[in-house]
């Protein structure tokens, strides 16, 4: 049974406080040198008003993953449930990978010289628990989905946000839902 | 104790993993195995000890003796079994590679020359200087100890304890960050209590006042979410767009330093419109009626509207809302009290909760902060001092410490004369990174004999001192935690061993003792051994177990407890004023040279030289000096910023990336620019904080000018950060 | 991308000018065989030195690659993944070439041995290995590099240096016809970049990362550099070779290849240093 999960991301629920990202370093006690997942706040000027908007990225589990496709020593698999897995044992250091995937998702480990990236937790998913990013959101904003035209028909779920690189290119295994923006009184109008 | 271990298996089966064992039906089989046979891995209950409303509780897992990685512990309601991007970093902290490892001290000082001395050595220095002032002054009034919050574990209190035992010495006094609230809320209702965090979840309608939540106490934001999916009103009230105030159904950008006549303005609607709750504000308080007369012939909603930048109808709706909206609460944060108003405009705000009811309600409130579950024996703290110490002349012959004012130290160190400071001793503080006035601090330091710091690295307080003590961090101690915000109290294990030299500052306590007594017999009192746990027993009493429901400190092992008190502050009406009311008019306030009535107090203004308001709030990535040092921290934020409105920055020519001076006549910041709208077009913000070997300090320019209140119950005034003004220019 | 990229700079430049040197020997062989005439002395020589050195220079251009590695011990695992990855292809190419060219290299030290179809069969290998190369950086994340660019910028390198390194070892034995044909190689392999260049860049305004790296280009004086050395010195100098009648002096040739050289060294790290990739806009 093959099937393809990957991240849901609620903006409107994300105040980009950045635990996501260090409950991942926390449960691997990942090198200083790669983020498996980052959180970047979106650009004002894309938004209808300033805010601060913010999305949260680890890999996108791609189904047309550019990774596994230039990588030479064959590093990267997809599972049957869609999960990219990265064999760190394969690597060889030559970054090919960090060179073609539009969201800076392997990135390079300067002391262990080679690429390393989110694996969507799949030995927690295997336990039937959740990633670490996912249960660590104080808001939840994050949850693990099946990616699947169910989900792209629910109201509010988007393949993509301002900022974000086409997901033509890649077919990445991340939905959003995006921010709202409230009223505002301001003085500089 | 029940706690499955699967959470640690992640670790260990990443590693067989990248070992090579790739197959991922194998993964399973053998996943089951370790489960079942290798569960070395040992878990110990925590608190984080920072000065935050969340002090989380904590769960440890330890493997061989290496602690692996830390987590939230599910049995806290509030915690709920997450951290924040802080707490997730803990392990950089312990293994950081920076860690001051020895006791160390720098000659000269200074100079970056620093060389490993043993103990023995650190202890016997420091000894043989508090003697040797001793005996040139007849006291220790020379030396000054200047604590605060860098771990508010109750046994850290030890440090206060250090000094007490050594004789009577001179004492920072105060608090820099909330005391004009404190004040505000103590002389309104008699002290400072809050409705439970949780109870947000409750409210109808809530006013985030000053407050960025999102960066400082994010585990009450899923509250305030509840409360939102019930159908509450969210409003943020900030001079910045905050992280917080962009998920807010309402933003109000209010001119800094103005809450109390927006809160003023508010009250003359709601009273000229009948929304008063007559019945609750006559029945719980005195002065309400002579408060009421003075909003009717003083306030205007065209005066507030101009004094606050808000506009009037906008003043209109806020009012409408929060008075016929049940149950209403306002969070005040402490940000909104740094100002040279800042508590006169919290017992406005008081007045507006009392006005409309919403005080001792659920889901209402107006909550700033609480102590209820700080009850603790201070035992570590209270030693007395050695027979025949001589300190400031009292009544009947007595003596005392000298207070020194934390929030105007280094120029009230500077003018003591009889006897002078000549020594320092800091734990728990960074002065030279966080007060006021850095040039001024610095020169300050610069005066001292001897500067002893307690620290785990080479800040900036520490790089001016002679002598550097290595600090545990609360993985390597026994200790118990309370918040000031939510109600839960909690064990704090050590979890493994202190790493290299490091020693707690019940440790150092006794050691100092050691040492002190070997030269001199009986010149401190502080106990010379102790078992780490038994310091925490003995800061357990019948208050505390009966607050808490248990028999004994060790049933906190099984998890943390929430206090049996009432979720609802004031809901019984209680009041611990002198009245046993509220006092909207408040008498102690009057003989403290205070107006008596929440009435209106002009704010501090910008000048022409210095037309700028330069905010320098708390950071995301740290709590002032502490987190944004590490590696990952550092890695995840490499620079500093100062958000700059691109209005105000096309004025001096400057563009997104340059480089910024930011300068006064105390002193001056380069910092890079980010333009942003989400800032006030007239205020610069940059996030005070310590970045790994970098010179930024935002308190160059600060002024150590006090805040309106803070001596009642803190026994100094607070500090009016946000009162900082400066001209710029493009560096 | 923001990197210069030595190793690779000289894998790629090293070794498409090896690969351009084979090319270049076939054209010649296969003309002389045709014609049937005895070889002399000298060129027997030229060839021998001439196949040495792209062998030296092959097997450099591969060796420095391995810097470009974290694990550089485990290079061979390269080769494992050729079902999708163009990298492996290389690797491949490159190595059966390299294979090829040792026996292409006992060949060349037997007198009179017929070496068209051993230099055509390294050719051919040699030229699926740099459009292998090349195909590895026509990534759709780099828009300035997902073209033909690449695979043109790349072959033109090996025919340009190539044809100047033969025309610098043959000074003496290859004939007038055949250092003008060589050298006409060589001006063409220019002409045809500088043209090419000059349409890429009108093509990189397209997309918002092909116009930066329009923009770093045109901000760098090293691209100037390299626009001049690389491009206008060579064109002129040898516009003015192929004019005249006689063979071309020595000094001459080895000035081109030198500005060629150097022109092209720093066309392929102002390659790697100026490529902008998409990514998530936004603050870190």
């Amino acid at each position: 049974m093959s099937k393809q999960l990957g991240f849901l991301h609620n903006s409107e629920k994300c105040v980009g406080c950045r635990g996501c990202e260090m409950a991942c370093k926390n449960e691997y006690q990942s090198d200083a040198s790669v983020r498996w997942r980052q959180v970047y706040q979106l650009r004002e000027e894309d938004f209808a008003l300033p805010t601060r908007i913010f999305i949260s990225v680890g890999c996108n589990h791609c189904q047309n993953p550019e990774c596994l496709r230039v990588c030479p020593v064959g590093a990267y698999s997809k599972r049957v449930d869609g999960i990219v897995i990265h064999d760190q044992e394969r690597c060889i250091g030559c970054k090919l990978c960090t060179m073609a995937c539009p969201y800076n998702r392997p990135q390079y480990n300067t002391t262990v010289k080679k690429v390393e990236k989110c694996n969507l937790c799949y030995e927690r998913l295997d336990r039937g628990e959740k990633p670490a990013c996912v249960a660590a959101c104080v808001l939840e904003a994050l949850e693990v989905v099946e990616i699947n035209e169910e989900l792209d028909y629910k109201t509010g779920v988007l393949k993509t946000l301002p900022g974000m690189p086409d997901p033509k290119i890649t077919n990445p295994s991340i939905r959003f839902i995006g921010p709202k923006q409230g009223v505002q009184i301001r003085r500089d109008v | 104790m029940k706690i499955t271990r699967r959470q640690f298996i992640g670790t260990a089966a990443a590693v067989t993993a990248s070992a090579g064992l790739f197959s991922f039906n194998m993964l399973g089989k053998a996943d089951k195995a370790v489960a079942d046979t290798e569960s070395k891995v040992q878990i110990f209950r925590n608190v984080c000890p920072r000065n935050c409303y969340d002090t989380c509780a904590q769960i440890s897992y330890v493997e061989d003796g290496v602690l692996k990685k830390v987590e939230g512990d599910p049995k806290s309601t509030y915690t709920n079994g997450k951290l924040c991007l802080k707490g997730y970093n803990y392990t950089r902290r312990v293994y950081s590679p920076d860690r001051i490892k020895y006791p160390m001290k720098q000659v000269p000082r200074g100079s970056g020359n620093w060389e490993r001395i043993s103990w023995d050595e650190a202890m016997n220095t420091i000894a043989e200087k508090i003697l040797e002032l001793k005996k040139r002054y007849g006291s220790t009034l020379p030396i000054c100890m200047n604590k605060y919050s860098g771990n508010f574990g109750i046994t850290h209190y030890g440090i206060e304890g250090t000094m007490s035992s050594i004789g009577y010495t001179t004492r920072a006094v105060g608090t820099p960050c909330w005391p004009a609230g404190i004040d505000a809320q103590t002389y309104d209702f008699g002290t400072i209590i809050n409705n439970d965090p949780e109870d947000l979840a409750n409210s109808n309608y809530i006013i985030l006042w000053g407050s960025n939540c999102a960066w400082t106490g994010i585990h009450s934001l899923p509250f305030i979410m509840k409360a939102r999916e019930r159908g509450a009103k969210i409003v943020a009230i900030d001079p910045i767009l905050t992280s917080t105030a962009s998920k807010a159904d309402l933003y109000i950008q209010i001119k800094p330093s103005t809450d109390g006549a927006l809160a003023l303005g508010m009250a003359k609607y709601i009273l000229d419109n009948d929304l008063v709750d007559w019945e609750y504000a006559t029945a719980n308080s005195i002065g309400f009626e002579e408060w009421v007369d003075y909003v009717r012939k003083n306030i205007t909603l065209d005066w507030a509207a101009e004094k606050t930048g808000v506009p009037k109808d906008v003043i209109i709706q806020l009012a409408r809302e929060y008075a016929t909206t049940k149950p209403a609460a306002i969070w005040v944060g402490y940000g909104m009290q740094r100002h040279t108003n800042g508590g006169q405009n919290v017992r406005i705000i008081d007045a507006l909760g009392v006005m409309t009811g919403n005080v001792g309600k659920s889901g209402g409130g107006v909550n700033y902060a609480h102590l209820e579950t700080w009850g603790f024996n201070y035992h570590a703290m209270s030693m007395p001092v050695p027979e025949g110490s001589v300190g400031v002349p009292g009544p009947n012959g007595t003596y005392s410490d000298r207070a020194v004012n934390m929030n105007n130290f280094a120029a009230e160190v500077q003018a003591l004369t009889d006897p002078p400071v000549k020594m320092l001793w800091i734990a728990a503080r960074n002065p030279v990174s966080q007060d006021p006035d850095t040039n001024d601090i610095i020169k300050m330091f610069n005066s001292m004999e001897l500067v002893v710091t307690v620290d785990s690295f080479f800040n900036k307080t520490v790089e001016l001192s002679d002598i550097v003590l290595p600090a545990t961090t609360h993985f390597e101690d026994w200790d118990v935690m309370a918040s000031y915000w939510h109600y839960w109290v909690g064990i704090n294990q050590r979890a493994i061993e202190p790493m290299y030299e490091a020693k707690s500052d019940v440790e150092i306590a006794m050691a100092l003792s050691k040492a002190m007594n070997a030269l001199e017999p009986g010149s401190c009192t502080y106990p010379t051994e102790g078992d780490p746990e038994e310091w925490v027993a003995k800061e357990f009493n019948d208050g505390i177990h009966s607050m808490l429901g248990i028999s004994s400190y060790k049933d906190l092992l099984d998890g943390p407890r929430k206090a049996k008190i009432s979720p609802v502050a004031w809901a019984d009406g209680q009041f611990r004023t002198p009245s046993g009311k509220i006092e909207i008019r408040c008498e102690r306030a009057a003989q403290n040279g205070l107006p008596a009535l929440p009435v209106w107090v002009e704010e501090l203004k910008t000048s022409a030289q210095y037309p700028i308001r330069f905010m320098t709030p708390h950071p995301q990535h740290g709590i002032h000096s502490q987190f944004q040092n590490l590696d990952w921290m550092m890695a995840a934020n490499p620079e500093p910023v100062v958000e700059i409105h691109p209005e105000l920055a096309a004025q001096y020519g400057i563009g997104e990336g340059d480089m910024v001076r930011i300068y006064n006549d105390l002193g001056e910041v380069k910092i890079k620019a980010h333009l942003t709208r989400t800032t006030s077009p007239d205020v610069i913000v940059s996030y005070e904080a310590w970045y790994k070997d970098s010179p930024f300090n935002v308190n160059y320019t600060v002024k150590a000018i006090p805040a309106d209140m803070g001596k009642l119950a803190t026994g100094m005034d607070g500090i009016a950060f946000h009162d900082n003004f400066v001209a710029i220019e493009k560096a | 991308m923001g990197n210069w990229e030595w190793p690779l700079v000289i894998f790629t430049v090293l070794g498409q000018t090896a690969i351009g040197m084979i090319f270049c020997l076939w054209l010649t062989e296969r003309k002389r065989s045709k014609a049937g005439a005895a070889p002399s002395p000298e060129y027997q020589s030229f060839i021998k030195s001439s196949v040495l050195v792209s062998g030296l220079l092959l097997a450099v251009a591969m060796l420095a690659s391995l810097f470009h590695l974290g694990q550089p011990l485990a290079a061979y695992r390269a080769l494992t993944h050729l079902s999708t990855s163009w990298l492996s292809r290389e690797i491949l190419f490159f190595a059966l070439t390299l294979g090829v060219w040792v026996y292409l290299f006992v060949l060349s030290r037997k007198p009179g041995a017929r070496l068209t179809g051993i230099l055509a069969l390294t050719s051919v290998l040699g030229l699926l290995g740099i459009i292998s190369s090349a195909l590895i950086y026509t990534l759709p994340r780099v828009p300035a590099w997902n073209n033909l660019g690449p695979v043109l910028f790349f072959l033109l390198t090996g025919l340009l240096l190539g044809a100047l390194v033969i025309a610098a070892l043959g000074r003496k034995a290859l004939g007038p016809a055949e250092m003008k044909q060589t050298v006409c190689l060589a001006l063409g392999s220019v002409l045809v970049s500088l043209l090419l260049y000059l349409f890429y860049f009108s093509g990189l305004k397209v997309t918002p990362e092909g116009g930066a790296t329009a923009q770093i280009l045109f901000a760098s004086p090293l691209f100037w550099l390299r626009a001049v050395v690389g491009w206008l010195l060579p064109l002129i100098l040898l516009l003015v070779t192929v004019s005249k009648k006689e063979k071309p002096q020595p000094g001459l040739i080895l000035l081109v290849l030198t500005c060629g050289v150097v022109g092209e060294l720093l066309g392929r790290g102002l390659f790697y240093l100026s490529a902008v990739g998409i990514q998530i806009l936004g603050l870190l």
